[in-house]
């Protein structure tokens, strides 16, 4: 039974890996330290280097873990099947524009060798799932980094303009992404799928039409293929009402290659969630399964699952000079009414507290406040 | 409430006077007060009026939901922020201005003065030239003046200012414009409004 006492914050944790487990993942520990060269090789799937290091008794640099999919990954084994792990870790990371590093506690789940089909709608499912148990109004917004690439071939956008495009793509920026496909010389008629994709927010089922009248490749068709699959595997599961398909969720093309999505609660002002296929940074590393997951930040979510609190602590016992047996006998006494006591020998300063007794000489307690 | 970050001064009165044609007017904003957040009479949106420089990110932490920022000030504070539209108003460019008759010397580190250290810092990556940044918070004309830096990097709209201390525009490192932008999460749930205000603004520049 899950404790109503606990905060918010960690009831999710309860409820949330209460959730993995029901459906088969088992948890994954991972160590505090691995070395620096596997997260410098992969420097792109973090987004940024800032990553602690410090050289160990054999003189290897170590990293402080920074991401937690690496490190699944690499201790997955080739010859392995299949692997459905959650975790729950403190990663670190020096955020933009952030002068410190900080903790930063993350959950997440991994289904590794699970194809396209099932698999995918199950990660799918788990992630909505997830945001139903934070609360509130959510939204998963889900994109297709493989029907990215296939219209960028074809309209010959290599690497540099690539990027560009991609950037505009995330921030929904029509002009930007114009103008670099038109820089990278692309056709109008591309340029005009393109701006549309730019800004395309819709339901699953709407959008999933629309991206199939948008095809201009094979690729494109079998990407919209994979996602209608995962939607009618869906209605089986939980719905797709929160679903919207919305290309602004971008994520690098080199780690992954298939569905994309990221996740937002109303009222946190930054998704709280991202995941996606990742076979191609399974590749990589030299691993020939395929792979799905998810993380959910829970740092965004700590300010926002805080509940305030009107009182510190139900009674403060002021026991000043009386001796100990006449204290205990207090603090027993209050004890027994079953609330919780702070005893102190004066009157802390910045407790709140519904109500405040004064031990007198005589073992009588006085009440000094009464809310 | 969709709450809306302005950036005060000139461009924020002009962004306030389209968005209260397109219907999204409050009055109390057009009386001379002191007042920092305005709410309109119909519950819709908060104004609020904030430096120019930290719209970008009051739309990102989300404490607006959309904003109107300088393509300048974007560049500089990079927001992970959506790009909704370009007003194509406020126009400048950012560039590298020196002293007329300047000329480089590739051999020692250029000293820039800027008060956009990381536009200045992507642009001169971008191109392999070492600098010497120099962080001014105004008045940046009078580096080269000074002999304090050899060039500057700043905003130029009609370059009377330059012509004034004897400056000239080098080289433009990017135009720039005034931009809707819209906090992404906001985004999402309030996609409705937003979209409407963007299709209206995108209708009448």
């Amino acid at each position: 039974m899950m404790n109503d006492a606990l905060p918010r914050d960690v009831r999710l944790q309860f409820a949330l890996r209460a959730l993995y487990e029901k459906y088969g993942y088992g948890l994954y520990r991972m160590g505090k330290f691995e070395p620096y060269d596997m997260y410098r090789e992969n420097k792109n799937f973090l987004r940024g280097e800032n990553i602690i290091t410090f050289t160990n008794p054999n003189g290897i640099l170590m990293a402080l873990k920074p991401d937690v999919t690496l490190s699944i990954v690499k201790h997955t084994k080739p010859e392995t099947k299949t692997q459905k792990l959650f975790y729950h870790e403190n990663v670190f990371r020096r955020e933009k524009n952030n002068r410190e590093y900080g903790e930063i506690w993350q959950m997440g789940l991994e289904f590794i060798g699970g194809g396209n089909g099932y698999a995918e709608a199950e990660v799918v499912y788990l992630a909505l799932e997830s945001l139903k148990l934070i609360g509130g109004e959510s939204i998963l917004n889900i994109s297709h980094m493989g029907y990215m690439a296939a219209l960028l071939d074809y309209m010959g956008i290599m690497q540099e303009n690539r990027d560009t495009v991609l950037n505009a793509l995330r921030q929904k920026n029509q002009s930007e992404a114009a103008a670099a496909a038109r820089n990278a010389g692309a056709g109008e008629n591309e340029i005009a799928v393109l701006c549309q994709l730019a800004n395309f927010s819709m339901p699953l089922e709407k959008g999933l039409a629309k991206l199939r009248e948008l095809c201009l490749t094979k690729e494109m068709e079998d990407a919209v293929s994979g996602m209608e699959e995962l939607a009618d595997g869906l209605k089986y599961l939980g719905g797709t009402e929160n679903i919207r398909v919305d290309f602004s969720v971008v994520n690098d093309m080199d780690y992954y290659n298939g569905l994309v999505f990221q996740g937002y609660v109303n009222g946190i002002p930054r998704a709280v969630m991202a995941g996606g296929r990742y076979d191609n940074m399974m590749r990589r590393l030299n691993k020939p399964q395929p792979a799905v997951g998810f993380a959910v930040y829970l740092g965004e979510l700590e300010r926002a699952l805080r509940e305030p609190k009107a009182y510190d602590v139900d009674a403060i016992l002021i026991y000043g000079d009386a001796s100990a047996s006449a204290a205990a006998r207090a603090v027993s006494a209050l004890m027994g009414e079953g609330i919780s006591v702070r005893a102190e020998k004066e009157m802390p300063a910045d407790v709140r507290a519904r109500r405040i007794y004064r031990l007198l000489p005589d073992g009588r307690m006085e009440v000094q406040l009464h809310a | 409430m969709l709450s809306i970050a302005l950036p005060k001064g000139r461009l924020g009165d002009k962004v306030y006077k389209l968005f209260s044609q397109l219907g999204y007017g409050c009055p109390s904003i057009e009386e001379d007060s002191r007042k920092l957040v305005f709410d309109s009479p119909d519950g819709k949106v908060r104004y609020l009026l904030v430096k120019p420089s930290d719209v970008a990110i009051y739309v990102e932490r989300g404490a607006a939901d959309i904003g109107v920022a300088g393509k300048d000030t974007l560049m500089e504070s990079e927001p992970d922020v959506y790009e909704l539209l370009d007003l194509k108003f406020g126009k400048c460019s950012i560039a590298v201005a020196a002293k007329n008759g300047w000329v480089d010397d590739v051999s020692l580190p250029l000293r820039v003065a800027t008060k956009y250290v990381n536009v200045a810092q992507n642009y001169y990556m971008s191109i392999n030239r070492q600098i010497d940044i120099i962080k001014l918070n105004g008045s940046i004309e009078l580096a080269p003046i000074l002999g304090l830096s050899d060039v500057i990097v700043d905003i130029v709209e009609t370059g009377t200012t330059l012509k004034e201390n004897d400056l000239s525009v080098f080289n433009v490192i990017a135009p720039s414009s005034a931009r809707l932008i819209a906090n992404r999460a906001s985004y999402q749930f309030q996609a409705d409004i937003i979209e409407e205000i963007r299709a209206k603004l995108e209708a009448i520049i």
